[in-house]
């Protein structure tokens, strides 16, 4: 730890055993003169819970894993990761599906408001900007704008459109414009089974993309001015379910990074992990960004100092 | 899928829902660092985990997208 550094105080919200969370944590305060507070929103019923009064009746004051209360106006950077949880372990003795919804759909709303009422420090990022920018259309426009390679895409649910489209493209994918926690799905080929549907095209949106061939997929962790890349082989569509896969430190050309950082400062995001892949024709192209995508289990296969970099980012935002 | 339906949204036809893979050396990593960090959590212990399932991945809904209000 240097002794001239600023002390800082920063909280983490997310959701319990947030291994990011705590690994970001216990390098903080190993190397810099910092606390760090994680406010796991699945577990705001501890005491003291939430409090809140226009007219100052009470402080501002959140519930941290540690048993500590934690005052918003105290804390000079919040890292906003996850606000709610659908495998927690709280409130086992609430067993009504309705209640649970109602009791995380408050919890989130109350916390929220008291997070962006009176939090007057540092963001990353704002909640507004993070949930604005997980929206696939957002992303694709603002990636197409900068300029990035991007898959022809299509969003529909009008079978006259889809099948245009995958008239064009005929190992188009398909993949959710949101999808749900319940019952994630991995991105799919568009089968002649689907196609043949009318009623499952047209029931909702989904996104309808050219196929992009090739197995190296690369995941970019961008921290601030910080790029830090992984080439994932997989020989699968989606890579995400099997990560028993080789992976390995990569390096982006420097216009790529820039383009990238550029993605988010059009996103108003200071952080982002992105999704691409590289053809076999070495060309890279956008996928999507993840405003607070998993990246600890990037420095998990590779061996790339994820959280030394993002340890320091996060301290500069605090201390800037 | 969850439940009977007679109508399945696009991204659904066609397959069940995800199932991850076992990725032991990541898991082992995560057990490593979690030891290291000295947290008591008992990851082989929550029902809804496969004990190679990893926790810092992107897999199975651990991704920032299912977590929008």
């Amino acid at each position: 730890m240097r002794s001239h550094e600023k002390p800082a105080r920063i909280a983490v919200v997310t959701h319990e055993r947030d291994l990011h969370a705590h690994a970001v944590k216990a390098d903080m305060e190993r190397r810099h003169p910092a606390t760090v507070h994680i406010l796991e929103s699945d577990h705001f019923s501890r005491a003291p819970g939430l409090s809140w009064s226009p007219q100052g009746f009470t402080e501002p004051v959140f519930p941290a894993g540690d048993g500590t209360a934690v005052d918003l106006r105290e804390i000079d950077a919040i890292w906003f990761r996850r606000l709610g949880n659908a495998r927690t372990s709280a409130n086992p003795e609430v067993t009504d599906p309705v209640d649970r919804e109602l009791i995380d759909a408050d919890t989130r709303a109350a916390a929220l408001g008291m997070l962006t009422t009176e939090f007057h420090g540092r963001w990353i990022d704002h909640p507004t900007a993070f949930w604005a920018a997980q929206n696939k259309v957002v992303q694709l426009r603002a990636a197409h704008e900068v300029g990035l390679r991007i898959p022809e895409t299509l969003i529909s649910q009008s079978p006259e459109q889809i099948r245009k489209f995958c008239g064009v493209h005929p190992k188009a994918i398909v993949k959710a414009v949101r999808g749900v926690m319940q019952a994630p799905a991995a991105t799919t080929t568009v089968s002649e089974e689907l196609l043949a549907s009318e009623s499952s095209l047209r029931v909702c949106p989904a996104i309808y993309q050219e196929m992009v061939p090739g197995r190296r997929h690369v995941r970019v962790q961008v921290f601030g001015e910080r790029v830090l890349a992984a080439l994932l082989e997989s020989d699968d569509l989606d890579w995400r379910p099997n990560l028993d896969i080789p992976a390995a430190e990569h390096r982006l050309p420097a216009d790529l990074e820039d383009a990238l950082r550029a993605v988010l400062r059009r996103l108003d995001l200071t952080m982002g992990i992105f999704d691409l892949k590289l053809t076999d024709d070495d060309e890279y192209v956008w996928l999507e960004v993840n405003p607070q995508g998993q990246w600890l289990f990037v420095e998990g296969m590779t061996g790339l100092p994820l959280i030394r970099t993002f340890t320091d980012f996060l301290y500069e935002r605090a201390t800037r | 899928m969850t439940v009977d339906t007679q109508v399945r949204p696009a991204i659904y036809v066609g397959q069940e829902r995800m199932a991850i893979a076992p990725a032991p050396k990541l898991a082992q990593w995560e057990r490593d660092l979690i030891e290291r960090l000295e947290l008591e959590w008992d990851l082989h212990k929550i029902e809804s985990m496969h004990p190679d399932e990893t926790i810092s991945g992107s897999g199975d809904g651990w991704d920032d997208c299912d977590y929008m209000p």
